[in-house]
């Protein structure tokens, strides 16, 4: 392919959803462009926030970590108490026998929210520093976590958490720990580290750095 | 003929969007990712995960999530009774949102997912637009039906005081997951933009056109 041929390539951009090709053109603050076929969403304004993403990636994995080693739930019941958290959730499903549902659940809940985070650490990082390593790995990388984020669920155990406290409201005491706490802030961290990741502006990041 | 970037020998990478010459490239020189113009064999994959899903189904929701044994007394839940329980308690909020993660979206998804695969297969004109945002709620709303498996993962781990109160998980559960995993897999095989391909002129009228749809048509079988 030769220079003129990949610059040009660069200009245009394919719908995701109807494969219509057309110009990339700038947008203003706070717009997004849209297909001019079939008007789904292109491409918002190519803000350079990486800044913002890596405090949020930074301040998700603290959290992250907070929330997987203090107890989220304490039962009590009749003098017994017993404690909960997302490793302890798996683990009992491992114990009686629904292993691979444990494996699901270990994936879903504490896997891939810690790989993603971690990922995005070192590719955020290396960025950042702007360092002449090499960045062919860096796109692996990047590459992984797009694939990791739609299994990530922790808002969905975070709701399912919820379930569970109604149903034993009336058979023991519940309480709440710091743990909780820490997974509901995450929670709101990671929405919006969702929504300030430019992804497209990393992956052009990644390619001029090569 | 509508300008895509099939129709020009563009493929735009799945995974980071970018677009290269499919003649020249067998892998996006980006990121990597094998080149295609459309998900491979998207239509067969879906349906394979579809039916596979919608088989799981049936056990998912007859036989037991999970069983309660608490001072000698035995009791077996299944997702619905799990739904008449949260009713039943007043909490009908809860009520409502684990109904329609558990029982209403999977079935909406198998529902869905079925119609726009025989809409593709049957070259329908109609309505792509609002198909293709049906996809994308479908695609959405997935991940939620997930709530049942974490509620009796956290019962399960919480509930263990020996003859007081005990809870196992049940088989149903995880014939349930199956069927929330293979809908998401089968979300994610489906390519919308092979609703708007059946909008293009029939092959035949134009010969660039036709070489063009046989690529396509290949890829999806």
């Amino acid at each position: 392919m030769t220079e003129d041929q990949s610059a040009h390539l660069k200009t245009l951009i394919a719908c995701e959803q109807c494969d219509q090709l057309q110009h990339r053109q700038p947008v203003p603050d706070h717009a997004i462009a849209c297909c001019q076929h079939c008007g789904s969403k292109l491409y918002s304004h190519d803000e350079d926030n990486l800044t913002t993403s890596l405090a949020l990636t930074l301040t998700a994995l603290i959290l992250f970590i907070i929330a997987n080693t203090f107890p989220m739930l304490t039962m009590n019941l009749s003098g017994h108490s017993q404690q909960a958290n997302l490793m302890s959730a798996s683990a009992a499903l491992y114990e009686h026998g629904s292993q691979a549902l444990a494996v699901l659940v270990f994936l879903t809940s504490i896997l891939a929210p810690l790989l993603e985070l971690i990922g995005l650490l070192y590719v955020l990082t290396a960025l950042q520093r702007k360092s002449d390593r090499p960045f062919k790995h860096l796109s692996k990388v990047f590459k992984a976590i797009n694939y990791l984020t739609p299994w990530r669920m922790v808002e969905v155990f975070m709701l399912g958490i919820l379930v569970s406290l109604v149903k034993l409201a009336d058979l023991a005491t519940i309480i709440v720990d710091s743990g909780l706490y820490a997974f509901a802030a995450l929670i709101l961290v990671l929405s919006a580290l969702t929504s300030s990741l430019n992804k497209p502006k990393i992956w052009q990041k990644l390619e001029q750095h090569r | 003929m509508r300008r895509t970037a099939a129709s020009e020998g563009l493929a735009s990478c799945h995974r980071c969007h970018c677009l290269s010459p499919i003649a020249q490239h067998a892998c996006c020189p980006r990121c990597g990712h094998k080149l295609h113009l459309r998900k491979p064999k998207s239509l067969s994959r879906t349906w394979a995960l579809l039916v596979a899903a919608s088989i799981l189904y049936i056990p998912a929701n007859l036989l037991p999530i999970m069983t309660t044994t608490s001072l000698g007394r035995v009791q077996s839940d299944t997702i619905m009774s799990g739904v008449i329980y949260l009713l039943h308690s007043g909490m009908w909020p809860l009520a409502l949102i684990v109904f329609v993660a558990s029982i209403f979206v999977p079935v909406l998804k198998l529902i869905v997912l079925s119609y726009l695969l025989i809409s593709v297969q049957r070259k329908s004109t109609w309505q792509p637009k609002e198909r293709v945002r049906l996809y994308k709620i479908t695609e959405f709303v997935g991940r939620w039906s997930m709530i049942d498996v974490y509620v009796v993962a956290v019962l399960v781990s919480l509930v263990q005081m020996g003859n007081l109160a005990n809870i196992e998980p049940g088989l149903g559960i995880v014939a349930f997951g199956a069927v929330v995993v293979l809908t998401l897999l089968a979300a994610n095989s489906f390519d919308p933009r092979l609703i708007w391909d059946a909008m293009e002129p029939q092959a035949d009228e134009n010969q660039q056109g036709s070489a063009y749809n046989q690529s396509l048509d290949a890829q999806q079988q």
